[in-house]
């Protein structure tokens, strides 16, 4: 048994994911869905965020993704982190959500560069801006990394992109955030 | 300057959270794709209920939400600037005082989420995997307890899939150290007590955080750890390792007199 996600104690007073799972699964049980949602939901709102760094397209993806999750759970591996497929699922939507507007963008429809987190996390904001100029494939990278501890093989089991694609995009991610910190740097 | 990796893993501790309409407007629309009725999502566990005793604890501990954003700010700032330094030594003498085996672990503490106390403090004593009692007391005053023949998992098993990961927080702590990389950031205080900051990357279970152990007795202050989520807090107001005496024992058993309100589902010591 494990305890909310809030607390890092996993005690014996809430049922674990996987019971979680099973109870929406066979019962279609509110209550489990219930935990399962305040357990997890804050976590995939952050990842969407992280990629995107806008709120408002946050608190779509993150609610597009845990339905889309709750609709596919017959085909959740019991075995697997459910946080993790959650994150998979989240990530993914984002990043084809940035896709799609930057088609739109090349058709002449504008769209702010930086995320909001430029300014709600000031306390670094030459990181931030360096961030927001990465590329959504390269940000996801660096987030999924650095932010939500996921190895190189997790992340591309996650964006169905070989290992070496993410080797390849998170070194250059950080060549490319070097570079810009550097000349951040020199400038003041 | 602090490396990129150091500024990056300041920045993790500083994502912001949701706002509150959005995370109702999410449940609302699972709520809508469902056919049960709507209910919001309840945040009080429930195993026992503690009986109305004559002097039971119901203490607040509800902690002004300025002096914890201080605190994560001083931890964000720490581990960003704090040269590393120090040698192995001090690292093996933390990992060596969580290495305690046949002892009770009695740990307080409350836990914080993404910076923010959860509401509630909770009080345990285990007995490696073979029995434990949990107490948590929420700020609404009532308190919960667990009991049962069965470890304490810590977070940091969370994503191990080992049968031995509900052996205590001191022996999970041991364990992820001892699996990966860990490092002496500085010293510096938490809640008036001189603590030494270790920077760890455990292997075991792929999580990475700042270990805050006191100077004197080496044992655990706070702990910060992201493991593919956003970064969560313990702080420990109390742990200590007791010997198992009969006295001692028997703090392993409920509280006498207390009610059983629910009885959730069986029980998994070895976590998901």
């Amino acid at each position: 048994m494990e305890t909310a996600a809030s607390g890092l104690l996993m005690m014996m007073t809430e049922p674990n994911d996987v019971d979680l799972i099973r109870a929406i699964r066979t019962d279609g049980s509110l209550e489990a869905t219930s935990q399962l949602y305040r357990r997890h939901w804050p976590s995939a709102w952050r990842a969407a965020f992280a990629v995107t760094g806008r709120r408002a397209m946050a608190d779509d993806l993150a609610q597009e993704a845990f339905l889309d999750a709750l609709r596919s759970l017959d085909r959740f591996d019991s075995d697997r982190s459910f946080p993790a497929w959650l994150h998979r699922i989240t990530v993914n939507r984002a990043l084809n959500a940035l896709r799609d507007e930057r088609r739109l963008v090349e058709l002449g429809e504008a769209y702010p560069r930086q995320g909001e987190w430029v300014d709600e996390m000031a306390f670094d904001p030459d990181l931030m801006n360096a961030l927001a100029d990465l590329s959504p494939e390269r940000r996801a990278v660096v987030v999924l990394h650095h932010w939500f501890g996921y190895s190189t093989a997790e992340i591309a089991e996650m964006l169905e992109t070989p290992v070496g694609t993410v080797y390849s995009r998170l070194g250059r991610a950080l060549d490319q955030l070097r570079s810009s910190l550097e000349v951040l740097d020199a400038n003041t | 300057m602090p490396t990129l990796e150091k500024r990056l893993f300041a920045a993790s501790l500083r994502l912001p959270h949701p706002d509150e309409d959005a995370e109702q407007r999410a449940w609302e629309a699972i709520v809508d794709m469902g056919t049960w009725p709507a209910r919001p999502p309840q945040r009080t566990p429930t195993l026992r209920r503690g009986p109305d005793l004559s002097a039971p604890r119901r203490r607040r501990w509800a902690r002004p939400a300025a002096a914890i954003a201080a605190v994560g700010l001083t931890v964000a700032v720490g581990v960003t600037v704090a040269p590393f330094r120090g040698g192995p030594s001090l690292v093996d003498r933390a990992t060596a005082a969580l290495n305690r085996p046949g002892l009770i672990e009695h740990v307080r503490l409350v836990s914080k989420s993404e910076g923010q106390d959860v509401g509630q403090e909770t009080e345990y004593w285990s007995l490696e995997d073979k029995q434990s009692r949990v107490r948590t007391a929420l700020v609404t005053g009532d308190w919960y307890e667990s009991v049962g023949p069965y470890g304490i998992c810590s977070a940091l098993s969370r994503r191990s899939s080992t049968a031995n990961s509900c052996v205590g927080t001191g022996e999970a702590i041991r364990q992820a150290l001892e699996s990966g990389e860990a490092r002496v950031l500085g010293d510096g205080v938490v809640e008036g007590r001189e603590v030494t900051r270790i920077a760890f990357a455990a292997k075991n279970i792929d999580a990475s955080g700042v270990y805050e152990v006191d100077r004197e007795t080496m044992l655990p202050v706070r702990l910060t750890a992201t493991m593919g989520g956003p970064p969560t807090t313990e702080e420990y107001s109390i742990f200590e390792y007791l010997p198992a005496t009969d006295d001692n024992l028997a703090l392993l058993q409920g509280s006498p007199g207390a009610a059983e309100v629910a009885v959730g589902h069986a029980q998994s010591p070895s976590g998901p």
